[in-house]
C-alpha cells in the first residue's frame, strides 16, 4: 500500500464513522482504530459543551463586569474563552481552494454578522476542479470568517467560527 | 477573466439541428427518464442546482438547453457557444457511495463518457487533457464543470458538459475545435447527447460496481501526452517531465528525465503547447 493510499484511508475510516477497520493483504497488515469518535459522529464539527451552557455564561458575564475591578486577571482572562467554547466551528471536508464567493465578482456567500440556516451554502472548495458546495451543518451566526478567500486549505481545517445561540 | 474561455461570441443565424423531444427516449436505466429541454437558460448547471433546491430530483435527471447566455466554466470563466450549434446539458447524480477524497472519480466517468462519445460520432483519436477536458488534436472540442453538494456522506452531483458540435468559427487562440470541424460533417445534436447520456449511465455503473481500479487504468490509457516527455510550467518556470500518473484524489505525477517525481493540484500546473 502506497503512503498516500494510507492517508486517503484513515481519512476515509475517520469521516466514515467507523471504529475499526483491519486490512490483510499478502505480506501487509494494517489496522485503523477511531477511538470514541461513535458518540459525537453526528455532530462532528460541533464542540458545544451543553446548549444549557450558553444562558449561564451570558448571565455570568454582567454578574461578574462589577467583580472585575478588584480582581481583574482572573474572570476577564476566563470569559473569553468560555465565550470561544461555546462557538462551533465549521470545518472543510476535503483539501482544496477555499472559495467565499461563487464567482469573483459575486457578493460572498456569507460574512461575519450573518445569520445562517442549517443547510444554508456557505463557501466552495475547489478540489481538482470538482466544486464542491459546501452547506452550514448548524444554524447561528457567522462571527468569524478564519480563511481569506481563494487561499488553499487542509482536510478538517477551521473555516468559520459561527454562534449558535 | 475571459482568458480562459472556451469559444468565441460569434453570433450567427440560430441552427437548430435538433428534433424536438417528443420521443426523447434514451437507452438506459435511469439516466435521463427525467429529461427537461430547455430553449434558453443562464445555464444548465444552475438551473439543476436550482431544482435540486426547490424539488426532490430523481437520480439521473438530464437538463439540455439549446442556448446558454451565462453559461460558465472554471471559477470566474464564461462557456460561450453559439446558439442551437453545440450541445451543453447537466446530469444529476446521487450517491452515498463516495467519500470526499474519492469524489475525482466523478470526473474520471464523465471524461471517460464524454471522449468516447466525441469519438463514436467524429471517428476520430480523441484524449482527455487531466483532469477533464476532451481534445481532438491538441484542440479542446468540450469541457465540463462538475459541482458537488455534500450533506454528511450523501453527494449530489451536478455534471455540466459542453460538447463543441456543429460550430465552426473559434478564436485561434483558444485552441478550440468542434466535432464537425474535424468530422467534415454536420452531426445531429440530439443523437449526440443520447450517445453521451448513455456511455455516461455505463461508466457510472462502474462507480456503483466499485470498479474504481478499471476506470483508473482507462483513464490513463486515454489520457493525452501520458508517459510522453513535455514541457510544463509551474510557478512560472518551465521544465520537462513526463506524466506518469493521476492519483485517486486527481493529483497528477509528473517525473523529469533525472527520475524527480512532483505531485500537483489542478492549477499548479500548466501545460506548454
Amino acid at each position: 500500500m502506497k503512503l498516500t493510499e494510507i492517508q486517503e484511508l484513515i481519512k476515509f475510516v475517520a469521516k466514515s464513522g467507523v471504529e475499526e477497520v483491519e486490512i490483510e493483504q499478502k505480506d501487509f497488515k494494517i489496522s485503523i482504530k477511531a477511538e470514541s469518535k461513535k458518540k459525537s459522529k453526528d455532530k462532528e464539527t460541533v464542540y458545544i459543551q451543553q446548549p444549557a451552557a450558553a444562558p449561564q455564561i451570558q448571565a455570568a458575564a454582567p454578574a461578574a463586569a462589577p467583580v472585575a475591578p478588584a480582581a481583574p486577571a482572573a474572570p476577564v482572562a476566563s470569559a473569553p474563552v468560555e465565550e470561544s467554547n461555546n462557538y462551533i466551528e465549521i470545518k472543510a471536508q476535503m483539501i482544496g481552494t477555499f472559495y467565499r464567493k461563487p464567482s469573483p465578482d459575486a457578493k460572498p456567500f456569507v460574512e461575519v454578522g450573518d445569520s445562517i440556516k442549517a443547510g444554508q451554502e456557505i463557501c466552495i472548495i475547489e478540489a481538482m476542479k470538482l466544486y464542491n458546495k459546501i452547506e452550514s451543518e448548524v444554524s447561528g451566526k457567522i462571527v468569524k470568517v478564519l480563511v481569506d478567500d481563494m487561499s488553499p486549505v487542509e482536510f478538517d481545517q477551521p473555516l468559520f467560527l459561527v454562534d449558535p445561540s | 477573466m475571459l482568458s480562459k474561455c472556451n469559444q468565441l461570441i460569434n453570433y450567427k443565424p440560430t441552427l437548430h439541428i435538433f428534433s424536438k423531444s417528443e420521443g426523447m427516449q434514451f437507452n438506459t436505466v435511469f439516466t435521463g427518464k427525467n429529461y427537461i429541454e430547455l430553449d434558453s437558460v443562464d445555464s444548465t448547471n444552475n438551473y439543476a442546482a436550482n431544482l435540486i433546491n426547490t424539488t426532490k430530483v430523481p437520480d439521473g435527471t438530464v437538463i439540455m438547453a439549446h442556448y446558454q447566455h451565462s453559461g460558465r466554466g472554471q471559477m470566474g470563466n464564461e462557456w460561450l457557444s453559439n446558439p442551437g450549434e453545440n450541445l451543453m446539458c447537466s446530469i444529476i447524480y446521487r450517491t452515498n457511495q463516495l467519500a470526499a477524497t474519492e469524489s475525482f472519480v466523478i470526473s474520471k466517468i464523465a471524461a471517460i463518457a464524454v471522449k468516447e462519445t466525441v469519438e463514436e460520432i467524429t471517428n476520430q483519436h480523441t484524449l482527455i487533457k487531466w483532469p477533464n477536458d476532451i481534445y481532438i488534436e491538441q484542440k479542446k472540442v468540450s469541457g465540463m464543470l462538475i459541482e458537488n453538494q455534500w450533506q454528511g456522506n450523501q453527494l449530489t452531483t451536478i455534471i455540466g458538459i459542453g460538447i463543441n458540435i456543429n460550430q465552426t468559427e473559434f478564436d485561434q487562440e483558444l485552441r478550440a475545435t468542434s466535432c464537425s470541424l474535424v468530422s467534415g460533417k454536420t452531426h445531429q445534436i440530439d443523437t449526440v447527447l443520447k450517445t453521451l447520456v448513455q456511455n455516461l449511465e455505463h461508466y457510472y455503473n462502474w462507480i456503483r460496481g466499485k470498479k474504481h481500479i478499471d476506470l483508473n487504468m482507462l483513464y490513463k490509457d486515454n489520457l493525452l501526452f501520458f508517459e510522453e516527455n513535455r514541457k510544463y510550467k509551474s510557478n512560472d518556470v518551465t521544465f520537462k517531465a513526463a506524466i506518469t500518473d493521476v492519483l485517486n484524489t486527481g493529483h497528477i505525477e509528473l517525473t523529469k528525465s533525472n527520475g524527480e517525481k512532483q505531485l500537483y493540484a489542478f492549477k499548479e500546473i500548466e501545460f506548454v503547447f
